[in-house]
């Protein structure tokens, strides 16, 4: 099986991966899709879609870009995580944070549970 | 090989077509099955959505399709470069035509906002938003073949990895 994965990650298939974490009172599911360079990660605690940005780093600024794509423009919760998703992989990244909770306690716990599941299981990112 | 050989017969009593050829089953939900079984990834064992995937050569081009149901939309990538590529909101007006079917609206999120992008995608995933109780779909493609044929070819592969 392992190798199967290894395999699929090399010659750059599409790699999907489900996790979740308990993050204070609340469960938080995550689904991640890696693709060639890029990422894509659904973050929520009900299964729907609501918002979705992009972003990216620019060969220019030390700050990546981002952009939102759906959703709320004035809810910056997905292109604020892109963002900082994007910093720290150098991948295009897209993100679509499904949850009520956006202060920045609360986010900064989401964005350790990806950082740990990214040290975790690397080929999945 | 052996490994992933063992885990076949799970997708297919999944719903996978029994013609599948066998190496399209490699990134299928039969892994995620797989996976949740072993302790480490004890937390992953129930994916609040479903996702099916699929690789197959479409026309000479190797495609991969990613299907993901989410409550209120569904998630289609089609790719024929191994990215996101052009990202489409499909959506079904409430008011529909004549025939009573629902017309739909599309809108180009990000890429190249072109006529054949928008035929291409109505093209692709109007079944699925049908299909799907007139559910919007958000679609992403990156296609290198966008002929009539090509795109007909495909509409079956996304057929195949059907979560509404």
């Amino acid at each position: 099986m392992e190798e199967a994965e290894g395999a699929a990650a090399a010659a750059g298939g599409i790699v999907l991966h489900d996790f979740s974490g308990r993050l204070g009172e609340r469960r938080v599911h995550f689904h991640a899709m890696r693709l060639r360079d890029s990422l894509f990660l659904w973050v929520g605690a009900a299964p729907a879609l609501a918002s979705l940005a992009v972003a990216m780093c620019s060969p220019r600024d030390g700050v990546p870009v981002s952009t939102s794509l759906l959703g709320d423009p004035s809810d910056t919760a997905s292109a604020c995580l892109a963002q900082r998703l994007a910093r720290k992989t150098k991948k295009q990244i897209f993100v679509s944070y499904n949850l009520q909770n956006t202060d920045s306690n609360f986010t900064l716990l989401i964005e350790n549970r990806i950082k740990e599941e990214m040290m975790a299981f690397p080929e999945k990112f | 090989m052996a490994a992933a050989l063992r885990h076949l017969p799970a997708p297919r009593a999944a719903g996978g077509r029994g013609k599948a050829p066998l190496l399209s089953w490699l990134g299928g939900p039969g892994r995620r099955t797989a996976a949740a079984a072993r302790p480490e990834e004890a937390m992953a064992a129930n994916p609040i959505v479903t996702s099916k995937q699929r690789e197959e050569v479409v026309h000479g081009v190797p495609t991969e399709v990613v299907c993901t149901a989410f409550s209120n939309s569904i998630l289609v990538v089609v790719t024929q470069y191994g990215k996101l590529g052009t990202l489409v909101y499909v959506d079904p007006n409430t008011i529909g035509d004549n025939i009573g079917r629902p017309s739909l609206t599309t809108k180009v999120l990000l890429g190249k906002d072109e006529p054949l992008v928008h035929v291409c995608a109505k093209n692709l995933v109007a079944f699925v938003s049908q299909e799907a109780g007139n559910k919007p779909v958000l679609l992403a493609m990156a296609l290198k073949d966008k002929t009539m044929e090509g795109i007909q070819a495909l509409r079956e592969v996304i057929r195949s990895c059907q979560v509404w």
